[in-house]
């Protein structure tokens, strides 16, 4: 009995209303686990080279893992994915929460929502009845009202994804969220659901999912467990999450703050864990199967009023509080608040609003072009009312709705230089003026510039900033297919690296479950395959599409750090093209940065036009 | 002086086990004691003594448990 997978794909037309089911396609399963595997496989096979992402051709895939819903530890991860609105290239974002379980147990491994509705709608599954209903009622509304009136309407047991304005106005940095605070963030996956009118998907299910071999699986689920737990450092970890690394990053200048322009915010012991803890904590709050809830529960005092937040986690304080300049946790909880119930992803948000701090600072944009609001760094004020302007694309904010480099594109005046993006996308928060490693995980990520897939800082660390050598490709390369590897079974990666959960364990777990024998090796293999697959689809869809699409932004290898333990550090373009050579190699690439076709025989590839 | 030492992670492995008791002769800071093991500062996120984050120029007291936390990649 092949487990783990419910052997059923969910097809929603939008267009024609048309709902279908068919069978999982298992040659998929065994090539890409599932998760980011999935959407990486279906969507280079499904859509039309050159589709516009937010036109009724482009699919919003969302899919779980074959791990995920099980009660091994952090078994929570789902993926939203679909032809980038943001970067025009394959994209995706994760989420936690309880989707991912709910969702096997409705009976389904990925939905692919195709098409798009004239009017607004909402998304019931449950079970095997699966309704396209009437959302004129939600339009318009915020992140936190809209689930809270669905789990209203629909009952607490359904498991809630929606977007707001921002998603709703196609803002290409809108988020998909669920749980009042869990978000597929990146890559503009909201917008996608945006143009489809979907407002929300709500699901619920009472299946249960196939386990292979279960005495094996309860016995390796156990033993994770007391891995996991057994962890000296587990209970500081929970107590303060994502949020603990605030004064690390800064004290080694890569806190990104004033739009990356150095590592270091003078006033970091204002936004660290500390703060967040004794200042706007309220309670932990976990995802589905997690004993760590590394997430946090906050509420924060603005102009008289309360609100509630879950968050902010390291990204967030990072992208709001160090490169927007906020003096406290107060700004950044505030804005944190702001973002997500506009349905606008914190990073991204973040890196915009930066950039616009510095173009009006430098005069390349004024009050003429920001219907008078005066911007200036740290200021919450005008980074809410510019959150507010960019969700609803009023004045500057349409042209902010783009991301940052379109933005810049539209400002001139050398602006790209300080857009802080890689392929369109904006940075996350590694301020990497010197950190070589994190520099080319940033350069070469397949969705933009993004540090979820490799998080290599501290490999600089351990074997030196100032090395530009083979063995860092390597580690990235590495990285790129570990940390995806979690992705694509619907697993939390916090407990590995972090928690020092043995990477071994979920080739054993993956084979316990499906009762494929798999190792280690195999697993590394579908994920790496899943890479090469998404580079294949920029190539598609961009002829040009290589090693220029590679570089990171000219500040990082022009402009030396201002200030901080990095202070005049940069690392020049000669030893970002070295590094990239390393990594092509590492990767059996050519030099253009593009799969050989040996790499591509060896990974079992198909090419199509 | 007698000190306890909690870890974790993959990344401080290499280093020190995730349980370690060290003896010290005279006091000394949190980054004292990370030279005298071996331990790249920049490797150790956090440190935190009776549930409190300290900075690494705190001076160690004799019996403390000291827990020294590894980077962790945000959300």
């Amino acid at each position: 009995m092949l487990g783990g997978y419910m052997n059923k794909v969910l097809r929603i037309n939008l267009t024609t209303g048309e709902i279908r089911t068919e069978p999982l396609d298992l040659n998929m399963a065994r090539k890409f686990l599932g998760g980011r595997g999935f959407a990486s496989y279906t969507l280079y096979k499904e859509l039309k080279k050159g589709i516009d992402p937010l036109g009724p051709e482009n699919k919003l895939i969302m899919a779980s893992g074959p791990l995920a819903g099980l009660f091994h530890p952090c078994s929570s991860k789902i993926t939203f994915a679909a032809k980038s609105p943001l970067t025009g290239i394959y994209g995706d974002s994760n989420m936690g929460g309880h989707l991912a379980a709910e969702l096997k147990y409705a009976g389904y491994d990925m939905v692919i929502f195709e098409g798009s509705s004239n009017k607004p709608v909402y998304i019931v599954i449950d079970d095997d009845k699966v309704e396209i209903r009437d959302a004129s009622h939600l339009w318009g509304k915020g992140t936190i009202e809209t689930e809270k009136q669905l789990k209203d309407e629909l009952g607490d047991d359904f498991q809630i994804a929606v977007i707001g304005p921002a998603g709703e106005n196609l803002v290409k940095v809108a988020i998909i969220r669920h749980d009042f605070g869990r978000e597929s963030g990146r890559t503009g996956v909201g917008a996608v659901m945006g143009s489809k009118k979907i407002k929300a998907i709500a699901v619920r299910g009472t299946k249960s999912i196939p386990v292979a071999d279960f005495d094996e699986y309860l016995r390796i689920g156990k033993e994770m467990f007391k891995s996991l737990m057994s962890s000296p450092i587990f209970p500081e970890f929970q107590r303060y999450g994502t949020t603990m690394v605030v004064d690390w990053v800064n004290e080694i200048g890569a806190f990104p703050t004033r739009n990356f322009a150095t590592g270091y915010h003078e006033n970091y012991k204002e936004l660290n864990g500390t703060a967040m803890k004794e200042r706007v904590w309220i309670h932990d709050k976990a995802c589905g199967f997690c004993p760590i809830a590394c997430g946090n529960y906050s509420r924060v005092e603005y102009k008289g009023k309360t609100y509630y937040v879950e968050g902010p986690e390291y990204e967030t304080i990072g992208m709001i509080g160090g490169c927007c300049v906020m003096p406290s946790i107060y700004e950044v909880t505030y804005g944190n608040y702001v973002c997500d119930n506009l349905g606008l992803d914190t990073i991204s948000t973040g890196a915009i609003i930066a950039f616009a701090y510095e173009c009006y600072e430098k005069g390349i944009i004024t009050k003429n072009d920001t219907n008078g609001l005066e911007l200036r760094w740290g200021d919450i004020e005008s980074f809410a009312k510019l959150a507010e302007m960019i969700a609803k694309r009023e004045g500057i904010g349409n042209i902010l709705a783009e991301g940052v480099k379109k933005a810049a594109e539209s400002f001139g005046k050398d602006s790209i230089k300080f857009a802080m993006q890689v392929k369109g996308m904006e940075i996350s928060a590694y301020e990497s003026h010197w950190a070589p490693a994190m520099l080319l995980a940033y350069a070469t990520c397949d969705i933009g510039a993004h540090h979820n897939r490799a998080w290599a800082i501290t490999y600089d660390i351990e074997v030196g900033r100032e090395k530009i050598t083979k063995d860092k490709a390597e580690r990235v390369v590495f990285l790129q297919h570990a940390r995806p590897m979690f992705d694509a079974l619907g697993v939390c990666r916090l407990t590995w690296v972090e928690c020092g959960l043995n990477l071994e364990y979920y080739a054993k777990i993956y084979s316990a479950v499906t009762g494929w024998e798999t190792t280690l090796n195999d697993l590394l293999k579908c994920a790496e395959r899943a890479w090469n697959q998404n580079r294949l689809f920029a190539i598609r869809e961009i002829p040009d599409f290589g090693r220029k699409y590679d570089y990171p932004p000219a500040r990082w290898m022009e402009e030396p750090a201002i200030s901080g333990p990095t202070k005049g550090r940069l690392i020049p373009k000669e030893d970002v093209d070295k590094l990239l050579d390393f990594y092509y190699e590492v990767r059996g690439w050519d030099k253009y940065g593009r799969p050989t076709p040996e790499k591509i025989k060896e990974l079992e590839l198909e090419v199509t036009e | 002086m007698a000190i306890k030492i909690r870890t974790g992670g993959l990344t401080l492995k290499r280093y020190i086990p995730d349980i370690y008791y060290v003896d010290i002769d005279s006091p000394l800071t949190v980054r004292d004691l990370l030279t005298k093991l071996g331990i790249p500062e920049g490797l150790i996120a956090g440190v935190i003594i009776d549930g409190k984050i300290v900075d690494k120029s705190y001076e160690i007291k004799d019996g403390q448990e000291i827990v020294l936390m590894p980077p962790i990649s945000g959300g």
